[in-house]
C-alpha cells in the first residue's frame, strides 16, 4: 500500500537537508506509474474478494483508502500536466495515468458505498412472526450446522 | 473466552433460500464460525436500530461478476453466547 506515491505524499512538507539536484523528471515519471500499482493493489483485493469475501466494515476502509490515494493521484496528475513540457513526459503516458485513475474511482465507488449502506431498522413485528412460525425449534449451534451440510444430513 | 455462535432456525431457512451459490452460503456460515466470534469485540459497535441487544456484521462476497452484501443481526446479550437472529440480503 506504501507505494512511492503514499510516500512522496507523507514526505511532502517535511524540511530535508539540501540534495543534490534531484531528477525532477524521473521523480514524474515514477508518479505516472502510481495509477498502475494502485492497480495492481485493487485486483489483489479484488481476487481476495472472490475466494475468501470481506467484513463489509473491512472493504470499506480499503476502498477508503484506495478513493483517497485516487485523488491524490488525480491532484497530482493535474499539477504534472503543467509541467509536462518542461520536464518533457510523454502525454499518452500522463493520458493512459488519467484514465487509470477515473476507471478505478469508477470501480471502487460503487462497492464502497454498497458496503457503508446503512442496515435498515430491526422490524420487531417480522422477528416476531418468525419466532411465532418457529415456536420450540432450538437455535443450532453454527459448527454443527456446517457439519450437517457435509454429512448431507441438510442440503443448501 | 471466545463465544460460541448459535443461529436460528428462521435465519437458516433464509440464508438457505437465498439466490446465491452453495460456496457462497458456506462462507458465510463459515465466516459465523470462524470470524464473527473471533472479531466480536471490534464488531458489537454497530448496534442495531430499534433493538439495542443485537448488532449488525454484514460479509461481502463476489459472484459472477457480481458482489452480494448479507448481514446479520447478532444477540449478544447473553454472555459468550452470540445467537444470529436475522438475516437480509443486499445485491449489490
Amino acid at each position: 500500500m506504501l507505494d512511492q506515491l503514499t510516500s512522496f505524499l507523507f514526505a511532502a512538507g517535511i524540511p530535508r537537508p539540501p540534495e543534490p539536484s534531484p531528477d525532477l523528471r524521473a521523480q514524474a515519471l515514477e508518479l505516472l506509474d502510481s495509477p498502475g500499482r494502485l492497480r495492481a493493489s485493487w485486483a489483489e483485493i479484488m481476487r481476495r474478494l472472490e475466494d475468501e469475501g470481506f467484513e463489509a466494515g473491512e472493504l470499506a476502509l480499503i476502498c477508503r483508502v484506495h478513493l483517497n490515494l485516487l485523488d491524490n493521484c488525480a491532484a497530482l496528475l493535474e499539477a504534472l500536466a503543467a509541467l509536462s513540457d518542461r520536464l518533457r513526459l510523454p502525454p499518452e503516458k500522463w493520458r493512459s495515468a488519467a484514465v487509470e485513475v477515473k476507471s478505478l474511482e469508477d470501480e471502487i465507488r460503487p462497492l464502497y458505498e454498497l458496503a457503508t449502506r446503512k442496515p435498515p431498522p430491526f422490524d420487531p413485528a417480522k422477528f416476531l412472526a418468525a419466532q411465532r412460525k418457529h415456536a420450540g425449534e432450538p437455535a443450532v449451534e453454527v459448527g454443527e450446522v456446517l457439519r450437517q451440510i457435509q454429512a448431507g444430513e441438510a442440503k443448501l | 473466552m471466545i463465544p460460541q455462535v448459535y443461529i436460528e432456525r428462521w435465519v437458516l431457512t433464509d440464508l438457505f433460500a437465498l439466490p446465491l451459490s452453495r460456496a457462497s452460503k458456506l462462507k458465510f456460515l463459515n465466516d459465523l464460525l470462524n470470524h464473527l466470534p473471533t472479531n466480536h469485540s471490534r464488531l458489537r459497535g454497530a448496534r442495531c436500530e430499534n433493538n439495542s441487544s443485537c448488532f449488525w456484521y454484514a460479509r461481502l462476497a463476489a459472484e459472477a461478476a457480481k458482489v452480494h452484501m448479507v448481514r446479520f443481526a447478532v444477540d449478544d446479550s447473553t454472555p459468550d453466547r452470540l445467537r444470529v437472529v436475522w438475516v437480509e440480503h443486499v445485491a449489490g
